[in-house]
């Protein structure tokens, strides 16, 4: 199994999907992050909803957040485990060389939870680096503490969930397109549908409910039992993914 | 009853009693809705045996290929490779190696890469990647993306992939196409070597004969999802036999009566038949009995290229 999971990650480190994904994350988040500084730093912006300056943990942890908009391309990342080998047509040979489908669907859940966990750290890396170097800049103290390095760590817990719940949904739907639009659909527009329409339902869902308590954002649920609710959800549409893979043809 | 299917059950059919089959594939079937890709199909390719797998284009050759190695489930009946399923192989990289229509590269990967992810799969040690991209004269391009190469490099890459474990059993799905005369003529010396020399069992399949003809020791050959014979080179072609050629204006009206007989009909241009199961005589007769024109009667061995294409010649020239 080590095996299969280097190759899994050896497939990510020689293609430019991984790199294009991780490059456009961390422009992002760059982008976001020095806009936030700007906008505080303008004494001439009174008007609501203007940031504040960072001069607590809490603020700064509150400005690296947006680091975890990194979820969203993993979640994209790991729809094109499966889907993107079917469109290459290379998923052929990788189950010739594995003829136990599951190990394949395995391996690519590990690794890609792997690579999305460094993904995870790289985007918020770049923040982190525009946000000490904005303050040391202005001579502001950098607010660092434990709560700062609490919300740094939650982020590559969940860039790498979020890229293993991908590989489950590409095994789902191994059509690279359907998988991505499928993922993306489910947090951008069924989550949020249902947290207008159903907000007690809501706080039970995969992202919006159990993602937000892994980040410490539930009304009612904690850290932990936010990514026991996730890893539920992951196992359940990790196992339909196994069924799906073990089932059909490759033309 | 045609000449095909007298042909059928006539051509020596059985595995091999010393050694076990390194392709078994027993009464298999494959549908998708309506259309049936493979029929009943049922044959044994020995071991150290390079064998011959042909059939027009949509035959079902690569149908049964993707059946023998656990890409598509069949229907009905099984496909083994080396005495069992594919999916129970201990070691696949190692025991069989399949170049494939169906298996594709990514086009961002650079030739090397694309042989290193397999030897990382696989357990493989790295030399052998470059040996084997030395091996099909792709050492100049091993680091160029396979996006940008000639469907000859990527048969070449392709059957790299296939030897990188130096497997017991080669299945090779047209290996031919894309290559140039000096690539094909390459191809051939090499399997033939890997089969004779090093004892490793190679079943190739091509839809030109040709291709195939100079190096197989047997072939099996299918038409539509079904077994049209089976057998070595020399067999199959003793069987048909030998065959008349007639040249006539009125070739129509001739395969007409002719396939009325069970004759086996090909027609080879506008006015040229060429027919098996008859004889010379009763063809001479028939055309003196109905007044058709002839400008050319004469009889010949037929060579495997003829057998093939009487074999899978159209079913309303029959």
């Amino acid at each position: 199994m080590i095996r299969l999971i280097d190759a899994e990650l050896f497939k990510l480190r020689t293609t430019r999907m991984y790199l294009r994904l991780l490059g456009a994350a961390a422009v992002l988040v760059v982008v976001v992050t020095a806009l936030h500084f700007v906008l505080a730093s303008d004494a001439s912006l009174t008007i609501e909803g203007a940031p504040e300056a960072v001069t607590t943990q809490a603020e700064l942890r509150s400005v690296l957040d947006v680091s975890s908009v990194a979820v969203l391309f993993t979640l994209i990342l790991g729809a094109t485990a499966i889907a993107g080998e079917d469109r290459h047509h290379t998923i052929a040979t990788t189950f010739l060389l594995t003829p136990a489908r599951w190990k394949v669907v395995a391996a690519k859940v590990v690794g890609y939870a792997i690579a999305g966990a460094v993904f995870g750290i790289v985007v918020e890396a770049a923040a982190v680096g525009v946000a000490v170097g904005w303050l040391a800049a202005i001579g502001t103290p950098i607010p660092f503490g434990g709560t700062v390095v609490a919300g740094l760590a939650l982020v590559p817990v969940a860039t790498g969930l979020a890229a293993a719940f991908g590989v489950g949904v590409s095994a789902v739907i191994p059509n690279q397109l359907g998988a991505v639009l499928a993922a993306f659909g489910w947090v951008m527009i069924v989550e949020q549908l249902v947290s207008g329409l159903l907000p007690d339902a809501a706080q039970w869902l995969p992202f919006t409910g159990a993602g937000s308590a892994i980040t410490g954002a539930h009304p009612q649920l904690g850290t932990a039992a936010g990514l026991g609710l996730f890893l539920t959800y992951l196992l359940a549409v990790v196992s339909l993914g196994m069924q799906v893979t073990r089932r059909r043809d490759i033309a | 009853m045609t000449g095909v299917e007298e042909l059928v059950t006539r051509v020596p059919f059985s595995p091999p009693e010393v050694e076990g089959p390194a392709v078994e594939v027993v009464h298999l079937s494959k549908r998708y809705g309506d259309t049936t890709a493979v029929d009943d199909l049922s044959f044994w390719i020995g071991s150290g045996t390079i064998a011959g797998f042909l059939g027009p284009n949509g035959a079902g050759k690569t149908t049964t290929f993707r059946l023998l190695v656990g890409l598509a489930t069949p229907t009905g009946g099984s496909a083994r490779v080396l005495g069992r399923a594919y999916q129970a192989l201990t070691d696949p990289v190692r025991q069989v190696g399949a170049m494939l229509e169906v298996s594709g590269y990514h086009p961002a990967r650079t030739a090397r890469n694309h042989l290193r992810l397999l030897a990382r799969t696989g357990g493989i040690p790295t030399p052998r990647v470059d040996e084997m991209l030395a091996l099909v004269e792709l050492e100049d391009a091993a680091d160029r993306a396979v996006g940008g190469f000639s469907s000859g490099m990527r048969q070449r890459l392709g059957l790299a992939s296939a030897l990188l474990g130096d497997p017991q059993l080669l299945l090779l799905d047209e290996p031919a196409n894309g290559l140039d005369p000096k690539g094909i003529r390459w191809l051939r010396q090499f399997l033939r070597s890997l089969a004779h020399d090093q004892g490793k069992t190679v079943f190739v399949s091509s839809h030109v004969l040709a291709e195939v003809a100079e190096m197989v020791d047997e072939v099996v050959i299918i038409d539509r999802g079904k077994l049209i014979t089976q057998g070595p080179v020399a067999t199959v072609v003793s069987h048909m036999g030998r065959s008349v050629t007639i040249r006539s204006p009125d070739a129509d009206r001739f395969a007409d009566l002719l396939a009325e007989r069970d004759a086996t009909v090909t027609r080879v241009d506008g006015d040229r038949l060429v027919v098996s199961g008859l004889e010379i005589e009763t063809i001479g007769r028939i055309a003196a009995a109905d007044q058709l024109t002839l400008f050319e009667l004469r009889e010949q061995g037929m060579s495997l290229e003829e057998t093939f294409l009487a074999l899978t010649a159209s079913e309303e020239l029959r």
